[in-house]
């Protein structure tokens, strides 16, 4: 007993005394650090390196189809604000609800048939990606610090890219009609469909952010909005006509600068 | 003896963090009292016409201080901590015209003019009143909804065909993370700040075109109200978000935030109801300035 309150005491005692240092920006009175600019070079200068990124890749604003996969990206940089990339991903797509649903696209159809009909969706956006390759421009303007814990600062880079390349599409049927409920769709599941099968050119714009953690490692994310030109028979009378299909995805992953 | 060994114990713990605290210290003092002894040993024994001559450029490595080894080798290269902030907002006013589009637009979208009023109690801590101006923010149905309309005769379920036509709220804004950027040669100050509060909602329902004070068909085979009675037309929202402030003078920046506005929405069909917690995920952009 006579221990713990001796400990105890000891303890709180030193709390009356054991204050920390006080945070001041002129600790010698020098002026040297006082106006110091916050920017003084880049921590890590991306001027001449390379980095290679493995991105998780997930679609956004779904409309029939919703995507998963992954990317793999090598980025040059070649000035201190540019870079030249390639990038090559895989993706798997999956019907949304308004699709597969009973009340759906597809159930809807399956209840008004009568005898023999397709039950296929016939909408404009409907093709799913599935592999993705793109030659892209970045142009990194931005370079900054966060404070996060008083005195570890992140160095991040802003970035804006734009893209040309070519993607595999694959389009999902809908076959052997029991119910609303009960078919069966074809070409399900990663790598079904192919790599390039169904190509289309794409161009890609888009933005991301990279936080350096140590000169080897970046975390590294991103909204991209690929389009490619395909065709639909808008006014139903007969031919088709092209427009752009518009598919944005968020990825994120690590980078890890190889030079 | 075991009392000893406790008081020492005690005294040991205490006396630890300052021992830490120390050994910085001396380290920076160190190196403080090197740089004025080497100045006094070169001032002693250069001649005047040395001291015209460039001087040499020596490596400094602070203590507790990255150096990119890049850039190992040059007299201060190395690189300062994110000093203080170039612009205070602490007790001041800031206002902002806003640009408001909403960006998960499903079925709905949603765009207009708003305007916000933030009162920064600390530099870190701020009161914000966003709201939208009527009349100048309004809704649009997505193509999605054209097309299952116009080729598959189908429509979304009709609490999702609702449309929000006005949104405020009061919220809270920590920042606790602060920074500088570089645009080129260009640095500005900013922070990023988590939101939360609550506001009020108003929306508008689908109904029979041109029937009971409904409006014309929007291409949907449905017209556009306010609900009946208003018992539905405001609903309390929950407000999320997060944004990013930057400054480029002690009175003028800019704005962009992205917030969540959640509330709980019904509509009712052929005797049904439907019923949906409505997010509408909205980004906001506006020129800021202090007062």
């Amino acid at each position: 007993m006579r221990i713990t309150l001796v400990l105890l005491w000891t303890l709180m005692a030193g709390s009356a005394f054991a204050a920390g240092p006080e945070y001041s920006n002129d600790p010698f009175g020098d002026s040297d650090f006082a106006g110091a600019p916050a920017i003084e070079d880049s921590s890590y200068p991306t001027l001449g390196r390379g980095d290679l990124s493995l991105l998780f890749a997930t679609s956004m604003i779904d409309k029939y189809t919703k995507h998963l996969g992954g990317v793999l990206d090598f980025t040059y940089h070649f000035s201190e604000t540019m870079a030249a990339a390639l990038s090559v991903g895989m993706l798997n797509g999956q019907l949304t609800n308004i699709v597969t649903d009973p009340a759906g696209v597809i159930g809807n159809k399956i209840s008004k048939c009568e005898g023999s009909c397709d039950i296929n969706p016939d909408l404009p956006d409907y093709l799913q990606i599935t592999g993705v390759i793109d030659a892209i421009f970045e142009w990194s303007p931005f370079y900054g610090k966060i404070n996060m814990v008083s005195e570890l600062d992140a160095s991040m880079q802003i970035y804006y890219l734009a893209g040309l390349g070519v993607n595999g599409t694959r389009y999902i049927e809908a076959s052997n009609p029991v119910s609303a409920a009960d078919y069966t769709l074809s070409q399900q599941g990663f790598g079904a469909g192919g790599f390039l099968d169904g190509m289309k050119v794409n161009g890609l714009a888009g933005a991301g952010i990279r936080f350096f953690f140590g000169d080897r490692f970046a975390l590294r994310a991103e909204v991209r909005d690929l389009v490619f030109f395909d065709k639909f028979d808008f006014d139903k009378d007969g031919t088709e006509d092209s427009y752009a299909s518009h598919h944005w995805f968020g990825q994120f992953g690590l980078s890890f600068l190889l030079f | 003896m075991r009392l000893l060994i406790a008081l020492c114990l005690g005294l040991f713990l205490i006396g630890s963090p300052q021992l830490v605290w120390a050994d910085d210290l001396s380290d920076l003092e160190d190196l403080l009292e090197d740089d004025a002894g080497e100045a006094e040993e070169e001032g002693s024994d250069v001649e005047e016409d040395e001291l015209a001559a460039e001087p040499v450029e020596e490596e400094i490595i602070p203590t507790g201080t990255h150096v990119d080894p890049v850039l190992r080798g040059t007299k201060d290269q190395s690189i300062y901590l994110i000093q203080r902030r170039a612009f205070s907002k602490k007790s001041a006013f800031e206002l902002t015209p806003l640009g408001v589009f909403s960006l998960n637009n499903k079925f709905v979208g949603h765009y207009g003019l708003g305007f916000s009023a933030t009162y920064h109690l600390r530099e870190n801590l701020a009161i914000d009143l966003t709201t939208t101006i009527p009349f100048l923010f309004g809704a649009y149905y997505s193509g999605l909804v054209y097309d299952v309309y116009e080729y598959e005769s189908l429509t979304p379920e009709v609490v999702d065909l609702k449309q929000m036509n006005y949104f405020g709220a009061m919220s809270v804004q920590f920042s606790a993370l602060y920074g500088k950027m570089v645009f080129y040669d260009w640095v500005m100050d900013y922070d990023v700040y988590l939101a939360a509060g609550f506001g009020l909602t108003s929306t508008l329902e689908t109904c029979v075109p041109n029937q009971d004070g409904c409006g014309e068909d929007v291409g949907i085979g449905r017209g556009l109200r306010s609900p009946e009675g208003g018992s539905d037309r405001f609903k309390i929202a929950g407000h999320l978000g997060g944004g990013m402030r930057v400054f480029f003078s002690d009175f003028l920046g800019y704005k962009v935030e992205v917030r969540d506005v959640a509330y709980p929405d019904l509509a009712t069909e052929a005797g049904w109801t439907y019923t949906d917690i409505q997010n509408r995920l909205m980004l906001l952009i506006g020129v800021s300035f202090l007062l």
